[in-house]
């Protein structure tokens, strides 16, 4: 009887947590589709070696959303309104137009934008459907496209993670001291979910042979999403290479301790990766306002603004958006413990 | 373009015939009401007849069904809006219902999208962008060329007119 019940304590053991563990990540896949669905106002911050900017988003519904481009500091540079089919664009920061290249379409829509004037194209509104190829990677390469795909990018990073688990400091598997986020609040009921990260194989034979079986952004990726009232009202996202423990052990004992990870390390840093690894600092936060109406601003000239777009894609390529100096990331960060730290 | 329409209403038939004896026993589908303006956006718009299409189709979840054609002054076809309305065969209100229907149109994996507070489908088919949505009991499907530069205004404008009583 007690073989019996002693079986039983340790089935029920062993797959408890297991169960926990979908019932977090179905919780969550909820409450991101029900964030989804409601007109929404966000901030995002984003921080890389490759690019820094903030991006203040309003969303009627996926036709209709506003987006303005400010670098770090919260200078504005640009303006972008999408609604239905329309386009409108105004260039707030003319240093940055100039940046951007030497014509920005015809010559009339070339002058209202550089004079910092709305213009609105009436067909020019980007693609619904975006290539497959594009969403492969951590960012698209363009921000004001990764601006809309926000919340959708929770729901890509969760098929990408091991395990969803809903943060609490009596899990036994959690360690403060590789964590930089915040707990959440307890007066507000705050829930806070961790995207548990895929571990690194320690050994060739641990490595799943093929581009898609190489380590990819999800290896490093620190994201912790809270919801309030089941919303989501923050994404915390810090892509952490030089802090991941096993980069820290093979620091501590030697490179020569695990080769074979001493040679992964190597392939990450420099790029040599089937997706581009960078360190990458981005944190959401939104809120749920009653109305958040888009509309395409009186007194726009009408004019195409296919060059322009190109021209903006061409320049974040190029590094226009390329952080100038240190960019604050002490958003979201647990008070003592250590802002995250980007590198080049 | 008349093409989508035509499996789309295939679908809801074959799902019935599929579905158990209860459908089987459903009428057959009459001429949808629907009130449309003449114009939209300032496309002609034209109820085309689907009689030849629906004869002999007699298992059906649908009640009632209509093919609209929206063309410009010259006669070229934009796009055409297949309005279904369900019987009471039909679970619409089901996601597995709705999601064995929208899974199948268009040659790409259905994108959703949320446009005022309804649930809309895109995908693409041959040249063609193609947007599905359910409301008032009934299921639309709206195929637009892919070189028509106001989908999604057209869209926006179909979608209010059939929300709106007839």
């Amino acid at each position: 009887m007690r073989l019996r019940l002693a079986i039983v304590l340790l089935v029920l053991a062993v797959f408890a947590p297991a169960c926990k563990a979908n019932q977090d990540a179905r919780d969550l896949r909820n409450d991101v589709g029900a964030s989804v669905n409601q007109s929404r106002t966000y901030r995002i911050r984003v921080a890389s070696a490759d690019a820094a900017y903030i991006i203040d988003a309003k969303v009627e519904d996926d036709l209709r959303y506003g987006l303005e481009l400010l670098d770090p500091n919260e200078r504005p540079l640009l303006d972008y309104v999408v609604r239905d089919d329309a386009l409108a664009v105004r260039i707030r920061d003319q240093s940055f137009g100039a940046k951007l290249a030497t014509s920005l379409g015809d010559p009339v829509v070339d002058k209202q934008l550089r004079s910092g004037r709305w213009v609105v194209d009436p067909s020019g509104a980007p693609p619904l459907i975006q290539g497959a190829t594009q969403v492969t990677g951590e960012t698209s390469g363009n921000p004001l496209q990764d601006a809309r795909g926000t919340l959708q990018f929770i729901a890509t990073a969760m098929d990408q993670a091991r395990t969803v688990r809903r943060f609490s400091l009596d899990d036994i598997e959690y360690r403060s001291k590789l964590d930089p986020w915040r707990y959440p609040s307890d007066s507000s009921g705050e829930i806070r979910y961790d995207l548990l990260r895929p571990g690194l194989p320690h050994s060739e034979a641990a490595t799943i042979r093929g581009a898609s079986g190489d380590v990819g952004p999800a290896n490093f990726r620190k994201l912790s999403i809270f919801v309030s009232k089941r919303r989501v009202d923050e994404m915390c996202e810090y892509v952490d290479i030089l802090g991941h423990e096993d980069y820290l052990a093979l620091q501590q004992r030697g490179l020569k301790s695990n080769p074979f990870l001493a040679t992964l390390f190597h392939r990450v840093l420099t790029g040599d990766t089937a997706v581009p690894i960078r360190t990458r600092y981005v944190v959401v936060t939104i809120e749920y306002p009653d109305s958040a109406a888009v509309d395409v601003p009186a007194g726009a000239s009408a004019g195409k603004l296919t060059t322009f777009n190109s021209a903006l894609q061409r320049a974040v390529a190029a590094g226009v958006l390329h952080p100038a100096g240190p960019v604050p990331t002490s958003e979201c960060v647990r008070k003592g413990s250590p802002p995250p730290t980007i590198t080049a | 373009m008349r093409r989508p329409a035509v499996a789309a209403f295939a679908l809801l038939t074959l799902a019935a015939c599929g579905g158990g004896t209860e459908a089987a026993t459903a009428p057959p589908a009459a001429s949808a009401v629907v009130m449309l303006p003449s114009r939209v956006l300032g496309l002609r718009v034209v109820r085309e007849n689907v009689a030849g299409e629906v004869s002999g189709v007699s298992a059906s979840y649908l009640s009632s069904l209509g093919l609209f054609s929206f063309r410009e002054k010259s006669n070229l076809l934009r796009a055409t809006l297949q309005v279904g309305r369900f019987n009471n065969v039909a679970s619409p209100q089901k996601g597995k219902f709705r999601d064995a229907i929208i899974s199948q149109l268009g040659a790409t994996v259905p994108v959703r999208l949320r446009v005022g507070s309804t649930d809309v489908w895109l995908s693409a088919g041959s040249d063609q962008a193609i947007y599905s949505w359910f409301a008032n009991d009934g299921f639309y499907v709206l195929s637009v060329r892919s070189d028509y530069g106001f989908q999604r205004s057209l869209l926006r404008e179909l979608m209010k007119a059939v929300q709106a009583p007839a």
